[in-house]
């Protein structure tokens, strides 16, 4: 028989202080989560909150009065054939700038991440350094590179790279996805290096000296271990490029409609935020699923492996 | 319009670009200003009652560019701020008006809005004897715009490059054809009542129809013309035709007649089936909180030297004859500038469609950028 052992007041009043201090330590360590879930929750909960209750109003295209008479129209009216074809055509810009930038940003993230000491700083600074100007000067630096007779057009008119002369890419869709590529790379890079850099180097010679040629130590060791990287690469670069207005509108010529134009079309020429607000939550919850979808199946994948 | 009606953010720093740009005729103009404000036919006997911050809602740079200055001076309780906030498009800025109420006393607006404004209850009529000024505006922008007075206005034409193409093209039809011969060489504005406007004077349609029929031929002419266009441009509407990648520009007459200053191979058509024309101007909102001063500022815009420093500044197409001995000589001389009777013949002002009209325009609009 065991007997519980004598507790002194003293004793428990200690325990009783202990209790309380990691009370206090519990709610300090969550107070501190606050801001972020406060900020979290005021600018992006509340205003994705409003957009959904406003897909489903309508509007009095007099006076831009919006009525919460919770009308399915608004959703029903993107079927229509240029709505669609308007989100095809983005999805489809997105996917190829989004690939084009991991073909381009995977060898220069590997590149930096083989780099070693004050090199390593150089090239990580350049790859950062544009991010420190304007959005819209970059965009319009991009213009000059891709506009008439251009320093791209005649590189390619050099190279004997196109068919007859090329005179711009300005305007057209190749423009908009070369300035989605040149916008959105360090997105891609600088995941993919972080992923790279915590490869342990042993790994890579463990699978060299297990007989393994670089091609397939690339395929078999270093691209899974790259993959979250790639994945929130691909992530951060194809999300906002299938919204993308500015580039669109600026490089596009304003031929080339994209999803986040005809948004920002609804909203500000026309006035109709319900049904903009409508076009912009259907969107976001195709982009969502698809997230969800490639979430699970890489779950899926990382289950089969882990038997 | 395309100024006051579609427009975009861009047009607005385009605007401010071009008032800079105009920025030589500042010296004259402020001597004008300081003139016009001793003048008589601005001073108000109640001046010195006048108290308050009025707020004009309109795109920066839109005024004379010492004109606020010059009225406080003569109005020292009284002060004028400028506001571009949501100035955007035609919905967004009336929404801006409905959805503050009272914040702003007057604003910069065209026919579409103004009557929208009007039909919503959100505009105060014109005292026209408070604004004793208005007989200097020529009758015909006095019809135009009833809603407040005239500052300005447009049309929508054409221009081209004479020494790169050989043809001479006079109407919409030239270049509709010549869009086709020179494809990828034209560029468009991006804004629908304007270049709806031009496709349906193209067919001979009124630029306001909002007859089904002829606004489905007005789809399917810009529909036909869209593969040949080089881009439809929110912004740096001249640029292509000032370096020659465009040959021909659909343009409104004030940005062609400044293109004009930086290439003489430009030449302005105001095609013969005529043009789709914008107005401008200042209304008071309701519910009013400073009428009088807003009636008062509104006089003072209009005295013909304090309009000619507002018009030498802007680059503007003028709507006050009298205004003519204070104007730059280029303004005056200018085809598409130049105050001409027979030209504004040709033009037929746009107005507000109604809600059902401006909507089907709208989604007539979206479907043709998109294609």
């Amino acid at each position: 028989m065991s007997s519980e052992p004598e507790v002194s007041p003293a004793g428990r009043t200690s325990g009783i202080a202990r209790l309380f201090h990691r009370a206090v330590l519990r709610l300090g360590r969550q107070g501190l989560l606050i801001p972020s879930v406060v900020s979290a929750g005021l600018f992006f909960l509340v205003p994705l909150g409003l957009l959904l209750v406003y897909s489903f109003g309508s509007v009095n295209l007099l006076n831009y009065q919006v009525y919460f008479g919770w009308t399915f129209s608004n959703y029903t009216s993107i079927i229509r054939s240029i709505y669609l074809d308007v989100m095809l055509r983005s999805l489809a810009l997105s996917l190829g700038a989004t690939l084009a930038c991991l073909l381009i940003g995977f060898p220069v993230a590997y590149t930096i991440a083989r780099a070693r000491g004050r090199r390593q700083a150089v090239l990580l600074v350049m790859i950062m350094v544009p991010f420190w100007t304007s959005f819209i000067v970059r965009t319009y630096g991009i213009y000059n590179v891709i506009s008439y007779n251009g320093p791209l057009a005649k590189l390619l008119n050099a190279l004997g790279l196109v068919h007859g002369q090329l005179q711009s890419l300005l305007f057209q869709p190749a423009g908009i996805g070369i300035g989605i590529v040149y916008s959105y790379l360090p997105l891609m890079v600088l995941p993919i290096y972080v992923a790279l850099e915590r490869i342990e180097p042993n790994l890579l010679l463990a699978a060299s000296d297990l007989g393994a040629r670089p091609r397939r130590v690339l395929w078999r060791v270093v691209l899974p271990l790259a993959a979250p990287g790639i994945a929130v690469g691909c992530m951060l670069v194809g999300i906002p490029a299938t919204g993308e207005y500015t580039i669109p509108a600026i490089l596009g010529g304003g031929k080339t409609a994209m999803y986040g134009n005809i948004v920002s079309d609804q909203f500000l020429s026309v006035g109709n935020y319900p049904f903009g607000s409508a076009i912009a939550m259907a969107l976001t919850v195709l982009l969502l699923a698809v997230l969800l979808w490639l979430r699970s199946r890489a779950a899926k994948a990382e289950s089969r492996t882990i038997r | 319009m395309g100024e006051s009606d579609g427009l975009q953010s861009t047009a607005v720093s385009r605007r401010h670009a071009l008032a800079w740009g105009a920025a030589g005729a500042l010296t004259s103009a402020s001597l004008s200003s300081i003139l016009a404000a001793c003048g008589s036919s601005s001073k108000p006997s109640t001046a010195s009652q006048l108290s308050g911050t009025l707020i004009l809602l309109g795109y920066p740079g839109w005024y004379g560019p010492n004109e606020f200055t010059e009225f406080h001076r003569l109005h020292p309780r009284l002060t004028v701020r400028n506001s571009a906030s949501g100035l955007v498009g035609d919905a967004q800025h009336v929404a801006q008006i409905t959805g503050n109420s009272g914040k702003f006393d007057l604003t910069l607006c065209g026919p579409p809005v103004a009557r929208q404004l009007q039909l919503a209850g959100y505009l105060q009529p014109l005292d026209r004897s408070a604004v004793p000024n208005l007989k200097y505006v020529a009758p015909v922008f006095q019809r135009q715009f009833p809603y407040g007075i005239p500052t300005d206005y447009g049309k929508t034409g054409f221009g081209y490059r004479k020494d790169l193409i050989p043809e001479r093209p006079t109407s919409w039809h030239d270049l509709w054809q010549l869009a086709k011969k020179y494809s990828g060489k034209t560029t468009m504005l991006n804004f629908d009542i304007d270049i709806q406007g031009s496709a349906l004077r193209y067919l001979g349609y009124s630029v306001n129809s909002t007859n089904p029929d002829e606004l489905n031929k007005m789809q399917q002419a810009l529909l036909d013309l869209k593969p040949h266009l080089q881009a439809v441009l929110s912004t740096d509407y001249s640029k292509a035709l000032i370096e020659g990648t465009a040959y021909m520009a659909i343009d409104y007459d004030y940005d062609i007649a400044a293109a004009q200053q930086k290439n003489e191979n430009i030449v302005w058509v105001l095609p013969e089936e005529g043009a789709s024309a914008y107005i401008e101007g200042w209304v008071a909102l309701h519910p009013p909180s400073h009428l009088a001063a807003v009636w008062e500022l509104m006089n003072f815009h209009l005295d013909p030297r304090n309009y000619a420093s507002f018009v030498n500044y802007t680059g503007a197409a003028y709507v006050e004859p009298a205004a003519k001995p204070d104007l730059k000589h280029y303004i005056v001389v200018n085809q598409s500038l130049r105050y001409d009777a027979a030209a504004l013949r040709k033009v037929e002002f746009e107005k507000y469609l109604g809600a059902k009209g401006v909507a089907e325009r709208g989604k007539l609009w979206e479907e043709f950028l998109a294609a």
